[in-house]
């Protein structure tokens, strides 16, 4: 072969990493404007107005706390117990529909908590059909449990938010933990201790950030808890805006929040440990299914359906009654001639939304990768610090830097008039990048670190890389954090109430609107249609998460 | 640092050093893994950097190749500056190719695809002259289609070699290439890939932490312990020459003696030897393949173990002192064990004198 030749590449003076400080830099602003909500409400929330906290927040506060911490342990441990259970049986058994399980399983995730919890209600409360059936049998005086109460909706969160723990666990067992699985089998060591010392300490990063989503996703709740009668600080925080509009005591009582999702963060470091599981460049073997037969068969498929007709399937069905029943009657669901406008206000919201917390997850997390450093780092998990607050304080947040943008008059009054779309997509991309942004970086994880070194030395830049190796190599988490932020969009609700403009309705607020007036029978229809726009993301994502392209 | 390019301006010249390393440190959480360490790489040649896990080698590569960067010292490419400790060039800008252990293939990507990964666009289409000519020195040219997954790891191994050199980086570095591979295929393997390696004159920096290979492979060896050379030379000269207890113990098996020094003399219980290099602790180092034993009744030495090693066995022997030494012979010698011995050199074959 000839001589090496000679090559041209030019080196320019290198100072510092150029081309790493352009993505650092941009990776920041992209940061300065997801945590500018944050920050305002925080540096109000700084200046404690004592007088408010004695007389509007601290009577309430304690009740409060105590409900938040209730509310947040028991679906913690509910949704953690059904969905790691779940991912267990359909990896590393087959029964009949074990296939069809390991991705219908996931649907769940479509039913938004408001709308379980009002056919939840509608259903056991005690004006619904069940009670009244048990107290025509038993007595008016018979036992009931409380359907409306904490215990309530620990078992409604618990059901919507397993599929959190139910998706990250399987993926993380695919991925991983086969291979390490057989090979403690194969040391003669039994399935269930197999679990215990493998394949749950390398599950403990999948079930600790899952477990982290739920915890947020039930501190952020307002109206399933509200609903049930709970008093937590989210619902706190809705109520002083909202009903008393008293904006600085929303503030304020938004600090406790803050402590809380502090706590979530933090408890997640902890509980993910040092352990980092990234995967060498190899593909690793994934599970080799056990065949069950006969009575345990029978119970694996039996605990599936039952979790899947409980969280899903009846509630649908009750909803489809209640449609078919108001269809018969002749007053017709209000504003039932707005509903493709509804409907498509919904989904415009999410696929912007989407669009947008994609983009920047895929540059800090790119940057973080990159250009390693402490800034880097500090982004991405500044970045997610939105997730971890309720939609009601973000909608605040945003307001203020609008307003605050507003007076500078830098920008024209058209993009910025607080109340238009473009500040309530901002408000939903701020409030959602979180799942976006921790999606793509645990599928950026999956890409070793040998590869992306093998290709700076090819001579790819950062923007290659990200563009030739990573995006490729995550396709498939990218597309997971847009299934998952455009469905939680789809569902928001605060941030709407709050953001909208005037007369921009989506879907979710005409629920809201009608189910908060105990009109179930006309909400069943805007409910159904969320449900299923939720749905067809979910199912199409979670077929492809089993059967992986390539 | 001046505007410069990275390139070999003449190759006939050696007057132009690859690299020159000097004084680099590098710490992690407080240990050095390169220890002001200094080095220069002049000339074509097929480096081997050996050592324990653990000594730095690898650290040492990813500096050359720019994944990491250095505390303090410098790094120099074909006399430009890369690496200061305040600024460094990146590895896309540093022309060096890299080969990781376990291969690093992207595995979205087919063979033809990743070994054009490096080159510019317009270079690396389906029927890219530089992507065919680098299949065809590895020997995969029918393979264009797979993906890595479909490979052996031989075969990954080569693809890897191959992506690395696609781009003509003036400089090869291999990082534990063969350590993943099957034993059964190692040799095999390790032949091809330095024999393609070295019809690219390319200048190559092989790390490994096997003796063995390293003595097959390099035109000069560098043994590196706890982030410093330890010693440089020849396969040869590191082998029969050794400085040190360290180097003669990791580079082969070697049992060692106390010495008395008088003059320039260094004298053990098997013999005497010169000292060439003054050192504080010398101790003599004798390998098993230096001696030769011969049963007799009146020898002061004792068999105490036999093992067989197929084409020779090893025997044990404790000498007057009660020290051992092993000597490796043909299989075809047969002494009983217990029995009492002599022990003597080899032609040819001389004690070396080490420092502790």
């Amino acid at each position: 072969m000839a001589q090496p030749a000679v090559t041209t590449s030019t080196v320019r003076t290198v100072r510092d990493w150029s081309s790493q400080r352009g993505w650092t830099s941009l990776s920041l602003l992209t940061l300065i404007l997801v945590i500018a909500p944050v920050l305002a409400l925080f540096v109000t929330a700084l200046s404690p107005d004592f007088d408010l906290w004695r007389q509007q927040i601290a009577s309430r506060l304690p009740a409060q706390l105590f409900g938040t911490v209730a509310v947040m342990f028991g679906v913690g441990s509910l949704a953690l117990l059904i969905g790691s259970s779940l991912a267990w049986l359909v990896t590393a058994y087959r029964f009949p529909g074990s296939t069809l399980f390991s991705w219908l399983l996931a649907v769940p995730l479509a039913m938004p908590g408001y709308i379980l919890g009002f056919v939840t209600l509608a259903v056991f409360g005690f004006t619904g059909p069940v009670q009244q059936t048990w107290r025509s049998w038993f007595g008016q005086d018979a036992w009931f449990p409380e359907v409306r109460s904490t215990f309530g909706v620990i078992v409604v969160l618990g059901l919507v938010l397993y599929p959190y723990v139910f998706l990250l666990t399987r993926a993380a067992l695919k991925d991983q933990a086969g291979a390490a699985y057989h090979a403690a089998r194969s040391l003669g060591v039994r399935p269930i201790e197999a679990a215990r010392r493998v394949v749950f300490p390398m599950l403990r990063p999948a079930l600790a950030a899952s477990l982290a989503i739920v915890m947020m996703e039930t501190l952020t709740d307002f109206a399933t808890v509200e609903a049930f009668g709970v008093d937590t600080v989210s619902v706190g925080v809705y109520k002083l805006l909202v009903a008393r509009g008293d904006r600085e005591a929303a503030n304020q009582l938004s600090l406790a929040v803050f402590a809380f999702a502090m706590f979530v963060i933090f408890a997640e470091r902890m509980l993910r440990g040092r352990a980092s599981f990234s995967k060498a460049g190899s593909d690793t073997e994934g599970f080799t299914p056990r065949q069950l037969s006969g009575l345990k068969a029978c119970g694996a498929t039996g605990a599936c359906l039952a979790v899947l007709t409980i969280a899903f399937a009846a509630p649908v069905a009750q909803l489809l009654a209640w449609m078919r029943a108001e269809s018969q009657i002749d007053r017709g669901t209000p504003l039932t001639e707005r509903f493709v406008e509804f409907a498509s206000n919904s989904m415009l919201l999410a696929a912007s939304t989407a669009t947008v917390c994609v983009i920047v997850a895929v540059l800090l997390t790119n940057t973080a990768r990159l250009c390693p450093g402490p800034l880097a780092r500090l982004a991405v998990r500044a970045a997610t610090i939105g997730y971890s607050l309720p939609g009601s304080i973000i909608a605040i947040g945003v307001l203020m830097v609008l307003v605050a943008v507003d007076r500078t008059g830098l920008l024209p009054q058209s993009l910025l008039l607080t109340g238009s779309v473009a500040s309530l997509i901002y408000g939903c991309s701020v409030r959602y990048l979180g799942p976006g942004l921790t999606t793509i970086e645990s599928g950026l994880s999956q890409v070793g670190s040998n590869l992306t070194d093998s290709a700076r030395s090819l001579g790819a830049g950062p923007l290659a890389i990200a563009r030739r190796v990573h995006l490729p190599l995550s396709k498939s988490s990218v597309l997971t954090a847009v299934v998952l932020v455009s469905v939680d969009t789809i569902k928001e609700l605060p941030i709407v109430l709050l953001l909208r403009p005037f007369g921009f309705d989506t879907l979710s607020v005409w629920v809201w609107n009608l189910s908060s007036e105990s009109r179930f029978t006309q909400a069943a229809l805007p409910a159904l249609v969320i449900v299923l726009l939720a749905a067809l993301p979910v199912i199409l994502l979670s077929r492809r998460l089993v059967r992986p392209a390539n | 640092m001046t505007v410069s390019s990275l390139t070999k301006t003449d190759t006939s010249s050696t007057a132009v050093p690859v690299v020159e390393i000097s004084n680099a440190i590098k710490t992690f959480d407080q240990t050095a893994a390169v220890n002001d360490l200094s080095l220069t790489i002049s000339s074509n040649e097929l480096l081997v950097l050996v050592g324990p896990s653990g000594c730095g080698k690898s650290t040492l590569l990813r500096l050359i190749g720019g994944l990491t960067t250095l505390d303090s010292g410098l790094i120099r490419l074909y006399d430009n500056n890369v690496d200061d400790g305040h600024t460094a060039v990146p590895p896309e800008k540093r022309n060096v190719g890299l080969v990781f252990q376990d291969h690093a293939l992207f595995p979205h990507l087919t063979v033809h695809e990743n070994v054009g990964f490096g080159l510019e666009k317009r270079l690396r289409g389906r029927d890219s002259v530089r992507v065919n000519e680098m299949l065809e020195l590895v020997g995969l040219a029918d393979y264009k289609d797979r993906y890595p997954h479909e490979l052996s790891g031989g075969e990954q191994q080569r693809v890897a070699v191959a992506r690395a050199l696609a781009p003509k980086p003036s400089l090869l570095l291999l990082d534990e290439p063969f350590a993943s591979l099957d034993t059964n295929l190692r040799a095999q393997i390790r032949r091809d890939v330095v024999n393609i390696v070295r019809q690219t004159e390319i200048p190559t920096i092989l790390v490994t932490h096997e003796q063995s290979e390293a003595l097959s492979i390099g035109d000069r060896l560098i043994v590196m312990n706890n982030g410093r050379i330890v010693q440089s030379g020849t396969a040869h000269q590191v082998f029969h020459e050794p400085t040190t207890q360290f180097v003669a113990e990791f580079m082969g098996e070697a049992d060692f003696l106390p010495v008395v020094v008088s003059d320039k003399e260094a004298t053990c219980e098997l013999g005497s030897a010169r000292i060439s290099n003054p050192t504080s602790k010398p101790l003599m180092m004798v390998r098993p393949d230096d001696l030769h034993i011969k049963q007799d009744e009146a020898g002061s030495s004792t068999l105490i173990d036999c093992e067989f090693r197929g084409a020779t066995q090893t025997f044990t022997v404790q000498l007057a002192s009660g020290r051992t030494v092993r000597a490796e012979m043909s299989h075809l010698e047969h002494i009983d064990v217990g029995a009492n011995v002599t022990v003597s050199f080899n032609d040819g074959h001389t004690p070396i004198v080490v420092e502790t």
